[in-house]
């Protein structure tokens, strides 16, 4: 009973979480995340099984190597949202300081309360794959062609192997971030893991959103593109473990059926993908003993490293006072005399990247926004001019690619931080703003976009710079800089015109700006941005098309900014409230 | 300086405040009480501009705040009652976030902060995360945000909640200090000794309603009673103290 209890609890705090609301219904959260799951991996399991039937000839070699790309389709999928819910939860998924204050004086064993809320993180990533996996798993039989024989039994097999291999799967995934938390955390020690923590969280939501998001293009031919190769990459990929044991599971379920011959002009490849499938057996058994030893020592590391860090319920770990030294004083100098001069703009400048870099639901938009971005680079340019080294001749023969990468980059990047500033630093603390504030929003608007440009968009040319002075050379990653900077000045302008609510003090507001234009802001970006390519590309033949180039951009955020400020009311007092919207709301009752 | 006229707020058709009237002159102290859940904190975001009232009006220089509440919360300071604070901020990144948005010049600010953290005698942890710091410690922080601009009438909800006996010392002589410098303060206390010793006069509040509104002096006069605890007791308990303690202890003990 007490268990059950405390592990109930441990369960609600997953959604009292830093990413969501303080004030959201937990009973919708769930629902709401339950359903995105659920929706998502059913959606692509139906698209993933739909071809089959369209192709109910479809000969047992081919359907063997397609099946090979299905495979490893679901586990790495499985594998990766897996990892991004723990990702995702992070801190939460050990016991904290509030836990110690609010159990720890109860008269409950240490052990007790360790015990549930590591039964809670299992309870949570076994519902998380259930949910994910379940619709797949069911459906899989769908995507076995009507007319190539193969009996309820060896269905029955595929389908247990397919569960069996995408759960294996996302408890890797799950338990290698959970390792890498807990194994770092118990070898630099509580104290210097805090300090750490956040960066490591944000790399990994970089690495596995980017990874995530190229998914769709990597699972095609896997057999010739990654299994055929051999080699370390084959054996260096974990979601080619799983694809090797769910061969080794039920691969000859199909592979052993009795074969008719094929339509003629499918003779030849089915001759091929029969001989290609079966000159991998021997892959699949070694990549599935990998899978098998991989799950048994991440899940042995991590069971001892949670272990090692539970041995005493946590304390509040009070970070060293951060007093600045010589540099420190020099930026702050900097800043104040130079960048941002007057006080609401070093208020906005300030505010703005102390909340960016302390703030973990900030950090994880940041970090989304920016894997968003570089997958966008990774699938629009692919090939050799990728490749350091390959210095292009000249400025013609620059892929357009590689210069519309800039734009894609920086927008995604502020994308991500105009809507990390929608989101209130702390909804309590708002009131700060409703009794200082002075009612005029532009020099402090400028102060964020400001700290905005300085924090993320410097950093991101410049390693952009570093990439395309190996690939462009010096001269022309020098000349592209500079229109990445003039693009970025009119993206941060663009971004926030008549934007009226004080960055990251008003209430959040979600929009369904991303539902209902999506799509068709992703393809009006890659247009754009591909269309600004051709023409710098164009321009950077010549100085004076060049200079041409920076003065129209330069000119045109000028432009947007003077609308933007003629557009501004006089000061006004401040509304925090955040507008909660009706429950009647949904059903349109409320017009 | 600071007028409370009729001052109404409801809560789902729920008064909670239902008919207060009272005012603050500059250089006067004046002490808000009432039992918990009489109304003081709802008035004194009404006072502040916070929350919006139900009926009535708030008048500062004889001008309805709703007129201009930017230009009144320039010259407010206002402690709440909870310390809500930036905790992934240090004190002097909040005050300096206070001070630069009520533009505050910037030499002027830094000498502010770095005094005002001195003699709070937080300059020990003024580069740590609020996070860390104690009731007190927050209560202090929030003290000094509402001193930095030198407010002309300052609202202070609670403000002694966990400071230490020193603090609340020092609070109940600064408080005598700014009243003398002008300033108009409303003073929202449980401490019965300290509105006594020292605020100029008393509002009582109980059940949204203001039950008495006059010196210590004049109303201990009127009901006859030696201290401000007494007459307090005898405008708003409406229990036994003592049966009540009784009566808890009882069900305490109780384990059956």
């Amino acid at each position: 009973m007490r268990d059950r209890l405390l592990i109930r609890h441990f369960l609600w705090r997953f959604l009292e979480h830093d990413l969501m609301s303080p004030n959201a219904d937990r009973h919708v959260v769930l629902s709401a995340l339950g359903g995105a799951l659920v929706a998502v991996s059913l959606f692509v399991a139906v698209l993933i099984a739909t071809p089959y039937q369209f192709f109910p000839l479809m000969p047992a070699g081919i359907v063997s190597l397609h099946w090979l790309d299905d495979s490893f389709l679901f586990t790495a999928a499985s594998m990766l949202v897996m990892a991004l819910v723990a990702v995702a939860q992070w801190d939460a998924l050990a016991l904290d300081p509030r836990d110690t204050a609010a159990l720890g004086v109860l008269p409950i064993p240490p052990a007790v309360i360790v015990r549930t809320k590591f039964m809670a993180v299992a309870v949570l990533a076994i519902g998380v794959a259930v949910a994910w996996n379940l619709a797949p798993t069911l459906l899989r039989f769908v995507a076995i062609p009507s007319k190539l024989g193969v009996s309820p039994r060896g269905a029955l097999a595929l389908t247990l192997a397919h569960g069996v291999v995408t759960l294996a799967a996302g408890a890797f995934g799950f338990l290698a971030v959970l390792g890498l938390r807990e194994g770092t955390s118990a070898v630099v020690g509580q104290a210097r893991f805090r300090r750490i923590s956040a960066a490591v969280q944000a790399a990994l939501v970089v690495a596995l959103v980017t990874a995530l998001l190229l998914l769709p293009g990597a699972h095609t031919n896997v057999a010739r593109n990654w299994l055929a190769r051999g080699g370390l990459m084959t054996k260096a990929l974990p979601p080619l473990w799983f694809v090797g044991l769910h061969e080794t599971l039920a691969g000859s379920v199909v592979d052993t059926l009795p074969r008719t011959r094929p339509e003629r002009y499918l003779a030849v490849s089915e001759r091929n993908a029969t001989n290609l499938y079966r000159s991998l057996w021997p892959l699949y058994h070694e990549l599935a003993w990998l899978a098998v030893a991989a799950l048994a020592i991440v899940s042995v590391v991590t069971t001892a490293a949670c272990m090692w860090n539970s041995r005493r319920l946590p304390v509040p770990i009070v970070r060293r006072a951060h007093e600045d030294g010589a540099a420190g004083r020099a930026w702050k100098w900097i800043v104040t005399h130079v960048v941002a001069r007057t006080s609401l703009r070093q208020a906005g400048f300030f505010f703005t990247l102390q909340t960016l870099s302390r703030q973990v639901s900030h950090r994880v938009v940041l970090a989304s926004s920016l894997a968003v971005g570089l997958s966008l680079m990774l699938i629009t340019a692919r090939g050799p001019a990728w490749v350091p080294g390959n210095e292009v001749s000249d400025v013609a023969s620059v892929p357009l690619a590689i210069l519309a990468g800039q734009s894609l980059l920086l927008a995604s990047v502020l994308s991500g931080f105009r809507h990390a500033v929608r989101i209130p630093a702390e909804l309590r603390a708002s009131t700060t703003f409703s009794l200082a504030w002075a009612g005029n929003l532009t020099p402090y608007m400028s102060g964020v976009k400001l700290a905005g440009w300085m924090a993320l968009v410097l950093p991101t040319l410049a390693g952009l710079f570093i990439w395309h002075a190996t690939v462009l050379g010096a001269r022309l990653a020098a000349l592209h800089l500079g229109v990445g900077l003039v693009v970025s000045a009119l993206l941060m302008e663009t971004l926030f015109v008549r934007y009226r609510l004080v960055p990251l003090a008003s209430g959040y507001v979600p929009s369904g700006e991303l539902r209902s234009c999506g799509v068709a802001s992703a393809a009006a970006l890659l247009f754009v941005s591909f269309a600004l390519a051709w023409v710098e590309r164009f321009a950077l033949t010549a100085t004076a098309g060049y200079l041409t180039l920076v003065a129209i951009m330069v000119g045109l955020s000028a432009g947007v900014m003077a609308v933007d400020r003629a557009s501004r009311r006089p000061a006004t007092p401040l509304d925090l409230d955040e507008p909660t919207p009706l429950p009647t709301q949904r059903l349109d009752l409320a017009r | 300086m600071l007028e409370a006229r009729h001052l109404v707020k409801r809560f789902f058709g729920a008064a909670v405040v239902s008919d207060v009237s009272f005012e603050v002159r500059a250089g006067e102290v004046v002490g808000y009480l009432g039992p918990n859940g009489s109304g003081k904190s709802t008035t004194a975001k009404m006072l502040t501009g916070l929350i919006e009232t139900s009926a009535g009006a708030v008048l500062f220089d004889g001008q309805d705040i709703v007129h201009d509440p930017v230009a009144f919360r320039r010259r407010l300071g206002y402690v709440p009652e909870e310390p809500n604070l930036y905790t992934f901020q240090s004190a002097i990144e909040y005050l300096e976030l206070v001070g630069r948005l009520r533009e505050l010049p910037p030499a002027l600010l830094t000498r502010k902060i770095g005094a005002l953290l001195e003699l709070f005698g937080l300059s020990h942890a003024a580069n740590q995360d609020i996070g860390s710091y104690s009731k007190g410690m927050k209560q202090k922080v929030m003290i000094i945000a509402a001193l930095l601009h030198d407010p002309d009438v300052l609202v202070l909800d609670e403000p002694d909640s966990g400071l230490d006996v020193t603090a609340t010392l020092v609070l109940r002589q600064l408080v005598i200090a700014l009243a003398r410098r002008g300033k108009a303060v409303l003073y929202s206390s449980h401490v019965l000794e300290l509105v006594e010793k020292a605020c100029d006069r008393v509002v009582v509040i109980h059940r949204g309603n203001v039950v008495a509104n006059d010196t210590v002096e004049a109303l201990q006069r009127l009901m006859s009673r030696g201290s401000l605890e007494e007459v307090f007791s005898q405008l708003v308990l409406r229990v036994d103290p003592e049966r009540t303690a009784a009566d808890i202890a009882d069900v305490v003990a109780d384990h059956a």
